[in-house]
């Protein structure tokens, strides 16, 4: 890790460097062979999480001052997740983010598919900073430890093994709880980092761009993601693109979500996998909407699940040879695919008639939809044909 | 010397149970006195994950010296190593007929390669 940068990118909203420095001097520390109980190195890099964005943002970039309500002000968290794996989150999740950037919205795209990020190739960012993700894990001084075995038994996940005359930590099934340290009598045990992943945080355009990355080997993600999604800078929106599948990493992800966009793809496969995310959504008392990647025209069963489950279909990706081309050499389907983008403003303004008041604030809405209108205003006055959104 | 058997019944009859951790049960056998006891491992075979170290824990408490079973795991590999529990190798039979066979000597010890890591 570098010296600290200056505050070149926009991302960059004074706590972001005093953060770095926090991360870099932890990082001496560690590295010096100093007992420094780091959790999530990257906490660091979101300060207090959300709690602080609020404030932050408004002593350094007031948006409006007509704004009262402080919790106005935090983003709008929007998940792009599914159940099946290769239905397209991560082409709706990028592109859906750089067309929210274009009409004027700030936006983070969070990649937290930390076993198998691919935001990057997409999204190609810039000046991205690496930050180690630690999580803490118990370390037993022989010499202090008396073998009463209270570690081992309220360790709920088998993690210690508490000998006649030894005890020992299986790192790899501890889920760092620190149940021991407060248990044993005779404070033998102290908390280590152990390293588990990094979270990268760069910009691409107007998009902020924050990545995890699981170290291989490690089984358990979500202490990634966590430390991605706290070291999101303040935005309008937030995209997070989900893993695949409905385990423990997306459950991670869709927690305290406003609105789950799931891609789907009409297979038999694709179906099967929606109907588990669709439950998986449901549980989680998130609202959420299907869009579907590689469409034809009937889909009757798509359709109909969707409507049993009394879900909207948000928007169609058509199944198309120029959008497979464009992906397989990483670009971005509505820079090259032409008339797509208009196929995400339609999915945007579909969400956003979506969207509760409480979660979207009623500048943002205002905001989005005048620009996505005026946007195709001029796109059709330059073509000479009538606008095509407000058709639809 | 106390040995533990991986079993799939409670009764010295029952066939032995290929699997340590997940186990359902385990046949204690004192070899000095003929004592036999039988401990239920149901809490180890359905624990979502480290059923090896803690299978080891029960048995290190009991003071178990060696276990009879088909395979074990690497973590648990390295727990019975550390608490000095040898390990042999038995595949199919009674809980019975694997105590004679290692009374007799006939029974051998399980290497590393018994241990592989699955993916």
């Amino acid at each position: 890790m570098g010296p600290a940068r200056s505050d070149k990118g926009q991302w960059v909203r004074g706590w972001g460097l005093a953060a770095e420095e926090g991360v870099a001097a932890e990082a001496k520390a560690v590295k010096a062979g100093v007992g420094v109980a780091v959790e999530v190195s990257a906490a660091a890099v979101g300060a207090a999480g959300r709690k602080e964005k609020t404030s932050g943002r408004q002593t350094l970039q007031p948006k409006s001052s007509l704004v009262e309500n402080q919790d106005a002000l935090l983003a709008v968290r929007l998940a792009i997740a599914s159940g099946k794996g290769g239905t397209g989150k991560t082409t709706i999740a990028t592109n859906l983010a750089m067309r929210l950037a274009h009409h004027g919205q700030e936006v983070v795209y969070v990649d937290c598919d930390v076993e198998a990020p691919n935001g990057h190739l997409f999204l190609k960012p810039d000046e991205v900073r690496e930050y180690p993700v630690n999580r803490l894990v118990p370390q037993v001084s022989q010499e202090r430890c008396q073998h009463c075995g209270d570690c081992g038994r309220i360790c709920r996940y088998n993690a210690i093994l508490c000998l006649a005359e030894r005890t020992l930590i299986y790192d790899e099934l501890c889920h760092s709880c620190g149940g021991c340290v407060r248990v044993c009598p005779t404070r033998a045990i102290t908390e280590i980092p152990h390293f588990v992943g990094v979270v990268r945080i760069g910009i691409a355009g107007k998009v902020q761009f924050v990545s995890g990355t699981l170290k291989v080997s490690e089984a358990s993600s979500p202490p990634v993601i966590r430390a991605a999604l706290q070291a999101m800078p303040p935005s309008d929106w937030v995209i997070l693109d989900a893993p695949p599948g409905a385990a423990c990493s997306v459950v991670e992800t869709l927690r305290d979500c406003d609105y789950v966009l799931l891609v789907s793809e009409p297979t038999p496969f694709g179906l099967h996998d929606l109907q588990i995310a669709l439950e998986l959504a449901k549980t989680l008392a998130v609202p959420c909407g299907v869009v579907v990647n590689r469409a034809y025209s009937s889909m009757a069963e798509l359709r109909e699940l969707c409507g049993q489950a009394q879900v909207p279909v948000l928007g169609e990706i058509p199944d198309d040879l120029a959008i497979a081309r464009a992906y397989s050499r990483g670009q971005r389907i509505i820079d090259v695919v032409p008339g797509l983008h208009r196929t995400f403003d339609h999915l945007l303004l579909r969400l956003l008639e979506e969207l509760q008041p409480n979660v979207l604030p009623f500048r943002t809405r205002q905001d989005l939809e005048q620009a996505i209108y005026a946007n195709d205003r001029m796109e059709a006055t330059n073509l000479n044909e009538p606008g095509r959104l407000m058709a639809t | 010397m106390k040995v533990a058997i991986t079993t799939q019944g409670p009764d010295s009859a029952s066939p032995v149970d290929p699997r340590f951790g997940r186990a359902r049960f385990f046949r204690i056998v004192d070899t000095e006195s003929g004592q036999q006891t039988t401990v239920d491992n149901a809490e180890g075979m359905n624990a979502v994950q480290g059923a090896g170290t803690q299978a080891v824990q029960a048995l290190a408490r009991l003071g178990v010296q060696a276990v009879l079973t088909g395979h074990v795991g690497p973590k648990a590999w390295n727990a019975l190593q550390a608490a000095k529990i040898q390990m042999y190798s038995v595949t199919s039979g009674s809980a019975e007929a694997a105590c004679q066979a290692f009374l007799a000597g006939q029974l051998s010890m399980l290497t590393p390669a018994e241990a592989p890591g699955h993916a």
